[in-house]
């Protein structure tokens, strides 16, 4: 069976200048994939484009097989959430979420609306106007609205970009759920990681007009296929090693263990990436056999963050490495000498 | 209040002075006149009147006929132009506008350039068949037309500053939603556009409602108006009474349609005549085939639109006896039929000195006026009256103003009447709401945060003022200037009454080379009507280059 969707070789520049490269992906029926990527790399766009309300220089979208060049917009049965609503400011909610009914009876569309609204938990709000919602609720009348005519498709643009940070950690799942249930294919842009990973069941990463690396949010977060892409998702830390052997790396500070293989020949030059988020404090002199990678350093500079404090470490070679480590029990002052352990399951190698 | 606010009084009592002086008294003296010895009956008769029933209704009729015609012109091209990007767009855009600052003498010069027995379209006939076959008489027609000319650019102005604040994804929404682009048109953007549609046909009402240049001169003599008729009676048949008592009417007219409004469509009362353009909404046409029919709708208004602009500058030039500056040169020559005793060229430099004097008395009082209004001591209560009370020379046509002028400032004891003050001021007075409402956004518009930042980066508040907002309002300020002298430099209904017969300003001017009989005062009119046109039209520019800016 072929793919739901297919967008194939995908190009696209506005005014001589490249927003989409060459992009290529498909998506199966009910798969819910998302679009992560730095703002102006080309998602939106993108979208836009599936969506058929911006043509592409070249390449083709399928939907379930068939080619949509030739199909205008509102012939695609492709549902669209815009990044700031773009709710009807003439209609109320109730008409808002009425308004890409056709073909309905009164009675049906009136029942579809009614229906829309009690899933979204704003039955209250149907006869409001537009401009007396609050975000978060104007963000579920638009997933009301481009869901009530059961579009076979549902493109999201960043629909809680402009919403604080907690309502959206609050919406991000609301809306997940809403879309699971009703077993929708979904394309969802965002540049919030955290809000791709709670999303998706597959994460494309959309760098520089291309699709840089596609696959399920572990694999993304553990193995980022680029030294970009490992920025992107917060990895401070890219050194140089040097191969000793399967799974054994050397550093300017001393040796590191990973816990999977490493491609290349004993005394190749490699990238090696740490992530910040793995390290532990111990003391000084306590050996326990299970840690590995053991790195000392002077503390040279700490920022509390709440839950976390966030330290720099200057090692004995002169590398400086960044970690988040729990607040508590509390760090020691800028000045000390410090011990860490880095968990092998954070050692990544293999980036380009 | 603070002891150091007190002089601030001073920045709006000193124009509410001037304006109870120039304009209340003036106005107030008409009324005075048309109530003494006015009583019930005599009130009854003049209301009964056919004189005023037949001015009223065929007011009315014209003035929806004009409405009607200039919405079904404007609303597609207003649509196409949010929609779609054409080629030659910004050209579109000009040649739609313009008309909006066209002294309505200018537009009606264009009209008898293209109308009439010597007009274009018939020369043009006479030219081609060898005799006139049309007589292209003075009536409707040629009033409707020029009413339309003039008003769509109030309505493109109005329905495309609104629409461009509507966002494509709205659009684009609709369209996801399964509808084609006439359905969106229909559903969406004509909902979303009503209120600035409905507020610029009242506009353009009450505009046609009180024309009275394009009426005076295209008209004939059977159209008439309220402005026309209050000018006949007075001129032709010297009954004051009636004037003033049409006056009233008039006023009364003016506040009801302006009341209305202002409750009717608070929505779009806020637009900004003069502001930057946006991109169209949806960019360029698809296919080839919609591309090649909006092209040929553009052309289609743009010629339409180009006509009587280009009618003014053919027979300007085109002489009896060829192509040529003959019209122009003979404004230098001071003719024995002495319709000026002055050489015509002296009207056009007298009418820059009077724009640039109405100019500079808009600056001195509008401006201090605004500041106050923008920023009035937080005790003052009465903004919202004095600011009313500002726009009020709005409500009254120039003609009642010029009409008040001479019978106030002409007779014992305010004796003006060979004062160079008159003009200019009856200008300001005009102008002076335009004024106000150009520089006031703008004065309103800087955030309070930045004269805050201003005074904890140790500012005093002369120092922020000259150095944060002055550079923040250099630009609306200009426009407002701009746009003054170019009011004033097209006034036409107050001038008409108030310029005595040797210092003509050039509308005066135009007006009485084409009441005149004969090629040369035709020539002649058409020559200064060019001049206007070139004036009004480099003015149009710079306005348009600030309004990018701002």
């Amino acid at each position: 069976m072929s793919p739901f969707l297919e967008v194939i070789g995908i190009r696209k520049s506005f005014q001589g200048i490249p927003a989409l490269k060459q992009v290529d992906f498909a998506l199966n029926r009910g798969e819910i994939l998302c679009i992560l990527g730095p703002s102006g790399c080309g998602k939106t766009t993108l979208l836009r484009i599936i969506a058929g309300i911006e043509s592409p220089d070249d390449g083709s979208v399928r939907i379930e097989g068939r080619d949509m060049s030739d199909v205008p917009a509102h012939m695609r049965h492709v549902g669209m959430v815009f990044q700031d609503f773009a709710l009807f400011p003439h209609l109320n909610v109730r008409e808002n979420v009425a308004f890409g009914l056709h073909g309905l009876s009164r009675e049906a569309s009136l029942d579809r609306v009614r229906q829309m609204l009690e899933r979204m938990g704003i039955e209250a709000l149907a006869e409001r106007r537009t401009n007396e919602l609050s975000g978060g609720q104007k963000q579920r009348v638009a997933l009301a609205r481009s869901l009530a005519p059961q579009p076979r498709l549902l493109l999201l643009d960043e629909p809680l970009g402009s919403l604080d940070r907690q309502l959206r950690e609050r919406l991000v799942y609301d809306t997940a759920d809403v879309l699971r249930k009703l077993g929708m294919t979904a394309v969802y842009v965002t540049h919030d990681h955290a809000e791709a990973f709670a999303v998706a069941d597959r994460v494309a990463v959309l760098q520089s007009g291309k699709i840089a690396q596609i696959g399920s949010p572990e694999t993304v977060y553990r193995r980022p296929a680029t030294i970009e892409i490992a920025r992107f998702f917060g990895y401070d830390n890219v050194i140089r090693g040097r191969i000793l052997s399967r799974q054994l790396l050397d550093a300017d500070f001393g040796r590191l263990q990973t816990d999977t293989a490493v491609i290349g020949k004993p005394g190749d030059e490699v990238t090696v990436l740490i992530r910040p988020d793995a390290a532990v404090i111990v003391k000084e002199g306590a050996t326990d056999p299970e840690h590995v990678n053991r790195i000392s350093g002077t503390l040279v500079r700490k920022r509390f963050l709440g839950s976390q404090t966030h330290i720099d470490v200057r090692t004995d070679s002169g590398q400086v490495l960044s970690f988040h480590v729990p607040a508590c029990p509390s760090v020691s002052e800028v000045g000390a000498t410090i011990h860490l352990v880095i968990h092998p399951e954070a050692v990544v190698t293999q980036v380009s | 209040m603070k002891p150091s606010e007190g002089w601030l009084h001073l920045l709006w009592i000193v124009p509410g002075a001037g304006l109870l002086f120039w304009f209340a008294l003036p106005i107030l003296t008409v009324w005075r006149i048309s109530l003494q010895g006015a009583d019930g009956a005599q009130w009854m008769r003049f209301l009964t009147s056919s004189l005023l029933w037949h001015t009223l209704g065929q007011g009315f009729v014209q003035a929806s006929v004009s409405t009607l015609f200039t919405l079904t012109i404007a609303l597609p091209i207003s649509i196409i132009w949010l929609l779609y990007d054409v080629t030659g767009r910004k050209w579109l855009q000009v040649l739609l506008t313009l008309p909006f600052v066209l002294p309505t003498v200018v537009v009606a010069a264009g009209f008898r350039a293209l109308w009439g027995s010597e007009g274009l379209l018939n020369r043009l006939l006479v030219e081609w068949i060898g005799f006139p076959t049309f007589e292209f008489p003075y009536g409707w027609a040629p009033v409707i037309l020029a009413h339309v000319f003039y008003n769509v650019s109030v309505v493109f102005r109005v329905v495309t500053g609104y629409g461009g604040r509507i966002g494509a994804d709205v659009l684009e929404s609709a369209c996801c939603l399964g509808h084609s682009p006439l359905g969106v048109v229909r559903r969406v953007l004509f909902p979303m556009l009503r209120p600035a549609i409905f507020s610029a046909a009242l506009v353009v009402f009450l505009f046609c409602f009180g024309s009275f240049g394009v009426v005076l001169l295209l008209g004939g003599s059977t159209m008439t108006t309220l402005d026309v008729e209050i000018y006949r009676q007075t001129v032709y048949f010297f009954h004051m009474r009636s004037a003033a008592q049409l006056s009233v009417v008039q006023f009364c007219c003016t506040l009801l349609v302006v009341f209305l409004h202002r409750r009717l469509s608070p929505d779009a009362s806020s637009i900004a005549l003069f502001q930057s353009s946006a991109g169209s909404i949806l960019g360029r046409p698809r296919t080839s085939r919609g591309r090649a029919f909006l092209t040929g709708t553009c052309v289609v208004y743009a010629i339409g639109f180009g006509l009587p602009l280009a009618a003014i500058l053919v027979q300007a030039f085109r002489t009896s006896t060829g192509w040529g500056f003959d019209y122009f040169s003979a404004l230098l020559a001071n003719d024995s039929d002495a319709l000026f005793f002055v050489e015509p060229v002296d009207a056009v430099i007298r009418s820059l000195q009077i724009a640039c004097l109405a100019a500079a008395f808009c600056l001195t009082f509008g401006f201090p006026a605004a500041q106050f209004l923008a920023d009035p001591p937080s005790s003052f209560r009465m903004t919202t009256f004095v600011h009313g009370v500002f726009l009020l020379p709005l409500g009254a046509s120039p003609v009642i103003l010029g009409l008040g002028f001479i019978l106030t400032f002409a007779v014992h004891p305010i004796d003006f009447r060979s004062s160079w003050l008159l003009i200019p001021v009856s200008h300001a007075l005009v102008a002076f709401p335009v004024f106000l409402q150009t520089v006031l956004p703008a004065l309103r518009g800087i955030p309070d945060v930045l004269k805050q930042a201003a005074a904890t980066l140790g500012s005093s508040p002369w120092h922020g003022w000259l150095r944060v907002q002055l550079p923040l309002i250099r630009n609306s300020l200009t426009a407002a200037l701009i746009l003054s002298f170019m009011i004033s430099l097209g006034e036409f209904g107050a001038t008409i009454f108030i310029a005595r017969p040797h210092v003509p300003t050039l509308p005066i001017a135009i007006y009485r080379y084409l009441s005149q009989p004969g090629e040369m005062n035709y020539g002649r009119a058409m020559a200064m009507a060019a001049i206007l046109l070139g004036l009004t039209t480099f003015g149009f520019t710079v306005l348009e280059r600030i309004g990018k800016q701002r």
